[in-house]
């Protein structure tokens, strides 16, 4: 069986690894450390997550203050993640997708 | 509690809509929805920038997908200045993520074309809008289900009148 653990979520290719920033990279992996605890706490599960390189920035439901809030810090848009907490939080996975047809 | 589409018609056959200097068609039974995007760090729309259609697709499984003609000359963004979030593949190939707001244009009650006067709604695509190379597909941009359930969107459509309407969930408690 798979792992899917977030500790040992699947890891994007090398090609797209060499093409996502290594903020962008590092602020994921600090959110999938903090996941499990995260997930465990009622009050964070389903909301918003902010994570730079240096670790957690603040959980919210208001996904526009917390971008506001990583501006206001002087953070690059290319050192932070916003997302929700949930099992998928910080996965590097490249998903397939259905783009119906338009 | 802001309403993005309220009570607009699907129509029964094809049609067209203006904007900018184009005109696209649009099929029998397709949802429309005006948006404008902006830079990850612009947390209000661009008033100069104008809303262009695109389909609400339910049977996307993506966030929000367009090619790069419909990024650069209806958005008026370039890809190279948009961060790269990661990939997702469709029928084989490799579409790059990349890291945009959107922003929901609401309409006037009863119509599909005519906007409100209402602020735009900003719709949360944390994982990144996928852009296609080219100019082909997808025909027009698509909007997926994803961004309902992530930004806990309401999506109502009443099959009898054709009409549709997203909005925001009620909120009956002050929230942090």
């Amino acid at each position: 069986m798979t792992d899917l653990t977030p500790e040992h979520s699947p890891t994007v290719d090398g090609a797209a690894a060499s093409e996502i920033r290594e903020g962008i990279l590092r602020a994921r992996a600090a959110l999938r450390r903090d996941l499990p605890a995260l997930l465990a706490d009622r009050r964070a599960r389903g909301k918003w997550a902010c994570y730079s390189c240096d670790g957690r920035i603040a959980i919210g439901t208001d996904y526009t203050a917390l971008i506001r809030e990583c501006v206001n810090r002087g953070i690059p848009d290319a050192e932070f993640v916003i997302e929700r907490v949930t099992s998928r939080a910080g996965s590097e996975e490249e998903e397939e997708i259905d783009s119906s047809f338009v | 509690m802001p309403i993005i589409l309220d009570r607009s018609p699907f129509a029964e056959h094809p049609s067209e809509v203006a904007f900018l200097t184009e005109r696209v068609s649009i099929r029998a039974d397709q949802i429309i929805i005006w948006l404008t995007l902006s830079l990850k760090r612009v947390t209000s729309p661009n008033p100069s920038a104008v809303p262009f259609p695109v389909i609400l697709d339910t049977g996307h499984s993506h966030t929000f997908s367009l090619h790069e003609r419909h990024l650069i000359e209806w958005a008026g963004l370039r890809p190279e200045v948009l961060t790269i979030l990661g990939a997702v593949r469709e029928r084989g190939q490799r579409i790059l993520l990349r890291e945009v707001n959107l922003w929901a244009h609401p309409t006037a009650k009863g119509s599909r074309d005519q906007l409100a006067d209402r602020p735009a709604h900003q719709l949360a695509a944390p994982r990144g809008i996928a852009v296609y190379p080219g100019a082909e597909f997808p025909r027009l941009p698509i909007l997926g289900l994803r961004v309902i359930a992530e930004n806990e969107l309401v999506l109502t459509v009443n099959g009898k009148r054709r009409e549709v309407t997203l909005r925001t969930p009620m909120r009956w408690w002050p929230f942090s």
